[in-house]
């Protein structure tokens, strides 16, 4: 039998997908809409070989290719949903569309497990005390109209899917998680506030923001899917060790960029919350009532949240929450950095001036002085080039105490030289890692001591920070090193005057697979397979993801045989 | 006398009529709503507080009996569902475009003159302020007589109308014989006609599709840019549909023989391009200031409304509703006339026959 996914392209269903295929599942049927990116649903197959991720190309809206994804299916997990658009949208996608599965269940014989992914959205928490303790017992909204689509949506489609169990009595679980996060995820839920046009508006304060790391979410529909347990019941999905808002917003603020923010308080937001229903009302609907009241009290008045019914389950979150924001903040940071126009990648959106900017300076500029791709044809380490030339492997950020030595192995492996751009905060956290490197003959250079925000980074402070790494870096090679790349790959004429001055070689790319983005190894190898390196490429990797390691090798072994050898950028210095 | 009002078909376009009639709780209030789907008719009429919702039509008007029907149902269904409440005693607006086709239209119309039951069209920026202040300031002669026209309408492929009709290859637009165009132009159009007076002026239209390929469906082949060239005896006009032109405009220029006028139906301005009196290099310094002095003036003019709470997003469909009841509780003239529904009617007729056989031969 087959587990079907609805949404299976979606933030969580490609997760779960994962998640049901690495807890043994055999046949996962994605039910997609056409035109859907289903690149990494694909590459899950390359990784899952013996198991059949089966790509099924439909829609909710026609019943009649419900009922054939629906055949020979066990468990069906129904993520699809709306997260916004017109309130029309919303329902069709989201409620119309849930009915056509349920009927589509019922005519097939009703035997499937039905795993429902509905919200914390359904709660009803406008009118509990500040602090109230949200469990599965909680009331589900009873003024629906007062609430925003997205909670109207899925209030209605949880009352569908138990109205259709009370009928027709397939086996249901029905999962409310909170606020769903992770890489690829959004940033900002708005409990934390709302972005108005650049000033974000901080409301939820201290109250702790109910986080479900995706992974964990997914571990907990694979298991509301087996156990007997569950059926009939209603599990809360939320993790351990919640942040508060506060928290979270700070987080954010010192590992991906600066925020600028304004901090409302519960009480003041519920002034203004008033205030906009009046105007509302009495400009007759001039503009909407993003706030009221009752909107307020629900998203901003505060509860508190209970996953004991999940954990009585079985189920613990996997991805604890500190580690599960770090990786979502790392994600966060490169995405930040991709934005950045770098060399040739035709899906980064393009800076032109910028880009001709760096051409130009890239023509003018000896590249002891700045450096964005070597010579076309150049012998690399291993000598004899056969005239394609050699290229460069970079890796930014690390070094990592997991994946660097990982990729040491490899690159010891293949006797590739590699160039290793380390954070020195990081260096002097794992000095070990770092003379490893050295003694493995691999080229090191800066990549600032904090990696702060490029746009609140001064150049006296930009390098007083490279001093300092290079210092640290100095005495724990005994070898001193010219190399730089800047944070984001962002420099002003004013750093790089700095740097000049202090003798450093600034070191770009032309070459950016964006590693940090990909979801898996097979993701990254693809990538190098559709866009061949060329004699004279920089490549940006980075040695904090797990999936550059493992693509590493893949990735080498193809580059060899198109006739290229791997060097470092201290070679191309001379 | 308040009207009762029923709305057929809760898509999105439902909510601004409900919205919008909700306003004016003198003139009318929205009885019942109706759509094929009962969620959706349970959804609207959950939101909006109103009385009653129904998945059958013809349940809805004989239990509600209402004075005017909205038809916001896709195209397709407007002939069929505006006889039936004609029949049934009601007054009919009908969103854009009015029917599928010239000949609809005009049974249409012919229908609701001979049951004497008023019928209009959703051409609401017919009736936005900028319209109705270019309509007033052309009868005053500030352009003197009105050589050539052009409409420009840019439309949002990725906004809530577009993305819900690319995403997915059944939906109803795909199935109208102009496709995007087909529910759209009619608001090009209404423009260009107001001002080019002939009957039937000359046509030459030509299509395309700037978009990549993606799906491999007939999403593909669906026309996302147009131009129209129509040609009268005195006054001709030219009308751009733009689904990829950034920022997404919307205007109307008039050349008139004393000066020209710029409508923007965007930031709700219109300015006069007067032909400067000043000589040489001096007259060329001096326009772009008085250009400026007409934007303050128009911006300035927009504040005021806005304090005084009359500039709301959907003005020209609140005002072609309001005058449309009124016409049918004072028993006076619907706000468009039958010549204007059916011309418009007529141009798109040889738009789409230009498009159908360009394709053919092409």
């Amino acid at each position: 039998m087959a587990a079907l996914v609805t949404g299976a392209t979606g933030f969580l269903g490609q997760v779960l997908v994962e998640r049901l295929l690495a807890a043994g599942e055999h046949h996962v049927r994605c039910f997609t809409r056409p035109g859907s990116q289903r690149a990494r649903l694909e590459a899950l197959q390359t990784a899952y070989p013996r198991a059949q991720v089966e790509v099924f190309v439909g829609s909710l809206g026609a019943p009649d290719s419900i009922r054939s994804a629906l055949r020979d299916v066990g468990v069906v997990h129904h993520l699809a949903a709306s997260l916004r658009g017109a309130p029309a949208d919303i329902c069709l996608n989201t409620v119309v569309t849930s009915r056509n599965l349920l009927d589509a269940i019922v005519a097939s014989g009703g035997q499937q497990r039905v795993v429902l992914v509905s919200s914390f959205a359904v709660y009803g928490v406008a009118d509990l005390p500040r602090g109230a303790l949200v469990n599965e017992e909680t009331p589900l909204e009873a003024r629906p109209e007062a609430r925003d689509l997205y909670a109207q949506g899925k209030l209605r489609q949880e009352q569908l899917f138990w109205d259709y169990q009370r009928r027709h009595g397939f086996p249901l679980v029905v999962l409310r998680p909170g606020v769903i996060y992770g890489p690829g995820g959004s940033a900002f839920s708005t409990r934390v506030g709302l972005d108005l046009a650049g000033l974000f508006l901080h409301l939820g304060g201290d109250n702790p923001l109910p986080l479900s790391y995706v992974e964990n979410c997914a571990d907990a529909l694979v298991i509301a899917g087996r156990s007997a347990r569950a059926v009939g019941q209603v599990y809360n999905v939320v993790d351990d060790d919640l942040p508060t808002c506060a928290t979270y917003l700070s987080l954010y603020r010192r590992r991906v960029r600066p925020v600028r923010s304004v901090r409302l308080p519960y009480a003041a937001t519920q002034v203004l919350s008033r205030a906009v229903q009046t105007y509302h009302r009495r400009s007759r609907g001039q503009l909407p009532a993003i706030f009221t009241p009752y909107k307020t009290a629900t998203a901003w008045k505060g509860n508190r949240f209970d996953n004991a019914k999940l954990k009585a389950l079985g189920w613990t979150p996997r991805v604890a929450t500190a580690d599960g924001l770090d990786r979502t903040f790392t994600h966060m940071r490169g995405e930040l950095a991709a934005r950045v126009p770098q060399g040739r990648d035709g899906s980064l959106a393009p800076d032109r001036g910028r880009q001709l900017l760096r051409r130009a300076m890239t023509g003018a500029l000896p590249r002891r002085w700045y450096m964005v791709q070597g010579p076309a044809s150049s012998a690399g380490d291993a000598g004899d080039a056969g005239n394609a030339g050699a290229v460069c492997l970079t890796f930014d950020d690390g070094p990592h105490p997991q994946h660097t030595p990982a990729l040491l192995d490899v690159l010891r492996e293949r006797r590739v030289p590699a160039t290793f751009f380390v954070v020195g905060q990081e260096a002097a956290r794992h000095p070990y890692i770092v003379r490893r490197m050295a003694a493995e003959g691999h080229a090191i250079g800066d990549h600032s001591y904090t990696h702060g925000d490029a746009a609140a980074t001064s150049a006296r402070d930009l390098v007083r920070e490279v001093d300092r790494t290079h210092a640290l870096l100095a005495e724990l090679t005994g070898r001193p090193s010219r190399l730089h790349r800047p944070p984001y790959g962002k420099v002003t004429a004013g750093k790089l005057a700095g740097l000049w001055r202090s003798g450093r070689a600034v070191v770009l790319w032309n070459v950016d697979p964006k590693d940090y983005a990909r979801a898996s190894p097979e993701e990254i190898r693809a990538w190098f397979d559709s866009h061949p390196l060329r004699g004279g490429d920089i490549v940006l990797l980075h040695d904090t993801q797990p999936h550059s390691a493992a693509a590493l090798a893949a990735v080498i072994d193809v580059t060899h045989r198109r006739g290229l050898v791997f060097t470092t950028v201290d070679r191309w210095l001379g | 006398m308040s009207l009762k009002v029923a709305l057929v078909g809760c898509g999105k376009i439902a909510d601004g009529h409900v919205e919008e009639i909700a306003k004016m709780p003198e003139l009318a209030r929205v009885m019942a709503v109706c759509d094929r789907e009962p969620l959706m008719a349970e959804q609207i009429a959950m939101r909006y507080g109103l009385p009653a919702h129904y998945h059958c039509f013809e349940t809805l008007l004989a239990t509600e009996k209402p004075d005017v029907v909205h038809i916001t149902t896709p195209p397709a269904s407007h002939l069929p569902l505006a006889i039936a409440a004609i029949d049934a005693g009601c007054h009919v607006y009908v969103e854009k475009p009015l029917t599928l086709c010239h000949a609809d239209s005009r049974t249409l119309l012919d229908h609701g003159a001979r049951a004497r039951r008023r019928v209009t069209v959703g051409y609401t920026y017919f009736f936005d302020p900028p319209a109705i202040a270019m309509r007033q300031l052309i009868a005053e002669g500030a352009v003197g007589d009105v050589v050539h026209a052009e409409s420009f309408y840019g439309y949002d492929l990725s906004g809530a109308y577009g993305s819900a009709i690319l995403s997915d290859e059944a939906h109803w637009v795909h199935g109208l014989p102009g496709q995007l165009l087909h529910n759209n132009i009619d608001h090009l159009l209404n423009k260009t006609l107001e001002l080019v007076e002939d009957e039937r002026p000359a046509v030459h239209a030509r299509g395309l599709v700037r978009r990549a390929r993606r799906y491999g469906d007939r999403r593909d082949d669906m026309l996302d840019e147009l131009r129209v060239l129509i040609q009268g005896e005195r006054t001709s006009a030219y009308a751009t549909f733009s689904a990829h032109a950034r920022p997404i405009g919307h205007f109307v220029r008039v050349y008139g023989t004393r000066n020209t006028m710029h409508v923007d139906y965007l930031s709700r301005s219109i300015t006069l391009e007067t032909p400067s009196r000043l000589p040489s290099a001096v007259g060329r310094l001096l326009p772009a200031f008085g250009q400026a002095w007409q934007h303050l003036r128009a911006g300035g003019a927009n504040v005021l409304r806005f304090a005084r709470s009359e500039f709301h997003f959907m003005a020209g469909l609140n005002h072609l509703i309001a005058a449309f009841y009124r016409s049918i509780l004072e028993d006076r003239p619907a706000p468009l006339s039958d010549r204007d529904m059916l011309r418009v009617s007529a141009l798109m007729d040889e738009i789409f026959r230009q498009l159908a056989a360009a394709k053919t031969s092409g």
